[in-house]
């Protein structure tokens, strides 16, 4: 009987085809197929003490992207967090648009049924144009990763922001809740009106980032009756658009002082966060992260992520407390998330 | 008194009023206050806002629009309020906008 003939679609797919097996060692930094193969970290996320990790995983995929096509090996992921997954797609819809190729990154199947279909649900597989050679779980209880870029905005295309919006909306209203709608409508439009307004702002930007990059992402996620929500821009972080402020120093004198100096940045993110209910205030702008931070302090069970520049800043209601915390490099860019509460009202 | 003339930004403007100016897209609340609310405002003594078919309005929206007549077109806080009026369905919504407007100074009592 004549051996079937190798082709790239048995590639991604071992477990139909296992005498390839051999042909795909576990592990990073050997070529297979004619990409450089970097294996996945088994815990895709970037919390605690998973951040340099990840960063490296990240910095190693852009590293290989300079010098040919990449495949990523996913068999060994046994975990993923919507933050990292948010970055790891950014990451990759960065490297296509850069390079001009979509196929500079593609992954390996999954081990595990339910990292496949996290990765098929967020989008992934479409990003990578491997939807024909690996398997998406239908979910309409879903949606994928959502982008956009400057050009988009820029010709008001608002395809995107109004899929969020709608499936945010429709999520509240089937949990009973009406004047939440609204209030997630701010949340949404005004965490991607901070993008615009600061992130790639020409003011704060270096000369040399290439504006065709600039993109807002964000994925939403209801689990159970909270619903998260999650920003990530690549642009310049909270920290140095606060510092080119001209209230800046004002504020800073007041609020400053030695107790914060082990996370410069952290705090920083913590005034940009206080800025909008801030006596000290000067200027009529800087109501979106205060605001989202009222939308999280009435869920009892609401948390608020920001991850910028060198800093974190998590502020969870349960505790009341914040934490902030100086980061082992620097974030690329900026993360915020927070989450909201969907108990019933029927 | 004059009848109040009625807005319908979902039907004149948009049904996604949101963001500042125009680095946010079209549908801004500068250009709101600058070519609908500015040049009525000349022709009408009384407006009704009325956000009823939009899916929601952005507090920078809101705030660029409304306190931004105080800022940056000559009006008072006294004067807004007397002469414009909101209608919608979620109250918070014409709540905060109130808030911006009282908030709000000339700028260049912000400088």
């Amino acid at each position: 009987m004549a051996r079937k003939v190798f082709n790239k679609k048995d590639f991604y797919n071992l477990d139909d085809h296992p005498w390839l097996g051999y042909k795909l060692r576990y592990g990073s930094g050997f070529i297979a197929a004619g990409r450089h193969v970097l294996a996945a970290p088994s815990v895709i996320s970037f919390y605690e003490d998973r951040y340099s990790d990840f960063f490296s995983f990240i910095k190693d995929i852009q590293s290989a992207a300079e010098k040919g096509n990449v495949l990523i090996d996913l068999r060994g992921v046994i975990e993923v967090k919507a933050g990292a997954m948010l970055l790891l797609y950014a990451s990759i819809q960065t490297l296509q648009k850069k390079h001009g190729r979509k196929n500079i990154v593609r992954f390996t199947k999954c081990k595990l049924s339910i990292i496949s279909s996290s990765f098929g649900r967020l989008g992934f597989w479409e990003l990578t144009k491997q939807l024909e050679f690996l398997p998406t779980a239908v979910n309409d209880n879903s949606l994928e990763i959502c982008t956009t870029s400057i050009e988009d905005t820029k010709r008001n295309d608002k395809a995107q922001l109004k899929k969020i919006i709608t499936y945010t909306q429709a999520a509240i209203a089937d949990a009973g809740l009406d004047e939440e709608n609204v209030l997630a409508y701010n949340a949404i439009t005004e965490s991607v009106s901070n993008v615009w307004q600061h992130a790639y702002d020409n003011d704060f930007v270096a000369d040399n980032f290439n504006k065709t990059l600039a993109n807002w992402w964000i994925i939403v996620e209801k689990i159970d009756d909270q619903f998260f929500i999650a920003v990530y821009d690549i642009g310049v972080g909270i920290p140095t658009t606060l510092e080119r402020k001209y209230w800046y120093t004002v504020y800073y004198s007041y609020t400053d002082g030695k107790l914060y100096e082990y996370a410069a940045d952290a705090h920083r993110i913590k005034m940009a966060v206080e800025y909008g209910r801030s006596r000290f205030k000067v200027d009529n702008r800087g109501k979106g992260l205060s605001e989202a931070k009222d939308f999280v302090l009435s869920n009892p069970e609401g948390a608020m992520i920001i991850y910028s520049g060198q800093g974190s800043y998590i502020f969870k209601t349960n505790t009341g407390k914040e934490k902030l915390t100086k980061l082992p490099s620097e974030f690329p860019g900026t993360l915020i998330q927070w989450n909201l509460k969907l108990e019933s009202k029927k | 008194m004059s009848e109040a003339f009625r807005i319908d930004v979902a039907d004149r403007f948009s049904d996604m009023p949101y963001g500042r100016d125009s680095k946010d897209g079209d549908d801004n609340g500068e250009k709101f206050r600058k070519e609908i609310l500015v040049p009525e405002l000349k022709k009408h003594e009384f407006l009704i806002i009325d956000f009823n078919g939009t899916m929601g309005c952005g507090s920078s929206f809101g705030d660029e629009a409304f306190a931004g007549l105080i800022i940056y077109e000559n009006f008072t806080v006294e004067e807004v309020k007397r002469r414009i009026s909101f209608e919608y369905k979620y109250k918070s919504v014409i709540n905060n906008i109130i808030k911006y407007i009282d908030e709000a100074k000339p700028r260049a009592e912000t400088n």
